[in-house]
């Protein structure tokens, strides 16, 4: 079991090192330079060398991919082109809890409010409060976050005024209200669902009926003995959504006016700032890598048949 | 709709036995839509859509046209639905906007379905090391933030065309030029959206492969290719309507969501995402601006996935018993 455990974690390596040679040559065949938006005006060539040679983008490509590689292994995932006093690692830590927070509040809200939702339309299949737990979850699976933000800003901040319309004071305010519904309805919708189509096949398993005929109570049957069958395969989704939600959080992040790591990248992308590009998609793919793992780790938790070996 | 994504996937050498069964699969689609008011309703919407893109050009004002004397207006009787920032016609946009938003989906599913194909045949029918060194590339590539790639290669293509495309890139930049600036996007979405086909596939092609039928072909001598088209991929024609009726939504939804980042389609050609991001610009006054293209993005993937929904269950007759 252990040897399984190393084997996926090892794995990880040339995912990254794949998402790396992607994003470097991507990025680096993208026309344009980091220093084409540097100022007001067009920077000279002799400045444009100076630079080039500063950062070591006069070298070869090859040399460059290895250089970078070498520090990136090191931790050091070299300076910003566009703010030239910060680090990659600097603007990661100061980006990045912002988007983390969001996210992870908000699938905090997509799960506890998917399992009675989704345990109640399948206890209740077929009669109206299926109906309508289903028709809801069609229309959140529809809808876009930057769709949702859009209406929630224009309703609540704009119309009733609860809410500011754009900027940001913290997990705990006001300003996170938006930007976390928007970011919960789609992996609330999808996880709603998975979890009743996963309770409706626990419904007519035999140990259910063991249990029924043995005089449990009907709460004690759903609640102690299907929700927990029931959630293994809705826990590989919520670690999809969850990557989809920190990745996907840029939109959200843009038109709320949040200063997170996913604006960042859109702003780094425009400017050429290769260092942040790279820096920020290996930061992602190592936490979808992450993320991954942790529920393939959980399946061993859940399900003791497949701690046990095979 | 059914029966033409069946026609377009059928490799065109329909046996009469196979004939009978795609219009099986049609009748039972149109049987299911008859049948539930909110996939006639759905339908209805799609159908709206459909003929707000053939008729785009044919509306009373053009998408691009400016009436700097009208701005931000309400809906009146003169526009219908008002008009945006620069006195442009909303609902001209919005017709055009459904068009730019079915050319890219079109093209990205088509796109992802070949390579999906492709890769997915490949693997599942040659197996052993092909079939290794394909799967662990796709591991790998879900892995990779695929919305994170798309703004890659989207600016990347983009940046390229901008700058003037010489000798390879001149296809592209023809291509580019044809569909007026939409290659980008769409060779994005259909680059990064084939990996759940190819594995379909795939797994489809595995279970096929050791059936009595293939054996006996092999047997007889037929080429790898041979089993692949004539066996195999109709075979496999079910799974891949699901997975097409998946990805035109997901298109539409990142098509949107670049544009409206401002790497998608570039004006002042308009796209649904373009309009949203204008109409949040000038929320506080004008909320109606991006109240309208907010309710197209919503309302069309809310039908497209009620209608897929209705194919899937057609298509999977499995999966009729847990709904």
């Amino acid at each position: 079991m252990l040897q399984f455990y190393v084997r996926r974690v090892i794995a990880i390596v040339p995912t990254l090192l794949l998402v790396y040679t992607m994003v470097f040559f991507v990025a680096h065949a993208t026309p344009g330079g980091p220093w084409d938006m540097l100022g007001e005006r067009p920077v000279s060539a002799q400045v444009e060398a100076n630079l080039n040679k500063k950062y070591n983008l006069d070298k070869p490509l090859a040399q460059q991919y290895v250089t970078y590689l070498a520090n990136a292994v090191r931790g050091d995932l070299g300076p910003s082109y566009r703010n030239r006093s910060q680090s990659v690692s600097d603007i990661i830590r100061q980006f990045f809890p912002v988007s983390l927070q969001l996210g992870a509040a908000a699938m905090l809200v997509a799960v506890l409010l998917a399992l009675p939702l989704g345990g109640l339309a399948a206890t209740h299949r077929g009669t109206w409060i299926d109906g309508s737990i289903v028709a809801i979850t069609t229309a959140g699976i529809s809808l876009p976050s930057y769709v949702v933000a859009s209406v929630l800003i224009v309703v609540l901040g704009v119309n009733i005024g609860w809410v500011p319309t754009i900027g940001w004071d913290g997990l705990f305010s006001a300003s996170s209200v938006v930007p976390i519904i928007a970011l919960a309805v789609s992996p609330l919708a999808a996880l709603t669902r998975f979890f009743r189509a996963s309770m409706v096949e626990e419904l007519h398993r035999d140990y259910v009926r063991t249990a029924r005929s043995k005089g449990l109570r009907e709460r004690a049957v759903v609640m102690g003995h299907m929700t927990r069958n029931a959630l293994i395969p809705v826990t590989t989704v919520a670690g999809v959504y969850f990557s989809y939600v920190l990745v996907g959080s840029f939109f959200v992040e843009t038109i709320a006016g949040i200063p997170g790591l996913g604006r960042y990248f859109v702003i780094s992308v425009a400017a050429r700032d290769y260092p942040v590009i790279i820096g920020t998609s290996l930061l992602y793919a190592l936490l979808v890598a992450v993320v991954n793992l942790v529920v393939d780790l959980s399946y061993g938790v859940l399900d003791p048949r497949i701690r046990h070996g095979n | 709709m059914a029966t033409d994504l069946a026609v377009g996937l059928d490799p065109g050498t329909a046996s009469p036995s196979r004939r009978k069964g795609r219009r099986g699969l049609a009748w039972q689609f149109a049987r299911r839509v008859r049948r539930d008011p909110i996939a006639v309703t759905a339908a209805a919407i799609v159908i709206v859509v459909l003929v707000a893109a053939v008729a785009a050009t044919s509306l009373r004002y053009s998408y691009a046209e400016q009436d700097l004397r009208h701005r931000s207006e309400q809906p009146s009787r003169n526009h219908l639905l008002g008009t945006d920032q620069l006195g442009r016609d909303v609902l001209a946009r919005l017709a055009y906007g459904a068009r730019v938003s079915l050319i890219v989906a079109s093209a990205a599913t088509t796109i992802t379905l070949v390579i999906g194909v492709t890769v997915g045949a490949t693997a599942g029918y040659a197996g052993g090391r092909i079939d290794a060194v394909l799967m662990r590339f796709v591991d790998a590539m879900y892995a990779f933030p695929d919305l994170l790639f798309v703004i890659l290669v989207g600016s990347l293509i983009r940046g390229k065309v901008d700058e003037g495309a010489d000798g390879l890139l001149r296809p592209v930049a023809s291509l580019d030029h044809a569909t007026n600036g939409l290659f980008p996007v769409f060779l994005a979405l259909g680059l990064t959206s084939w990996l759940t086909t190819s594995r379909l596939v795939r797994a489809q092609m595995l279970a096929l492969k050791t059936t009595e039928y293939v054996q006996a072909s092999k047997g007889s001598g037929a080429t790898g290719t041979h089993i692949i088209r004539r066996h195999l991929l109709p075979n496999t024609i079910a799974p891949l309507i699901v997975a097409g009726t998946l990805a035109i939504p997901n298109a539409i939804l990142l098509e949107a969501g670049l544009s409206f980042i401002g790497l998608g389609v570039q004006p002042p050609m308009p796209s649904w995402g373009i309009m949203l991001s204008d109409g949040v610009a000038s929320l506080r006054s004008f909320p109606h601006l991006m109240l309208f293209p907010a309710i197209a993005i919503g309302l069309t993937l809310l039908a497209l996935n009620v209608l897929g929904d209705a194919l899937r269950d057609a298509v999977d007759p499995l999966l009729q018993h847990t709904r």
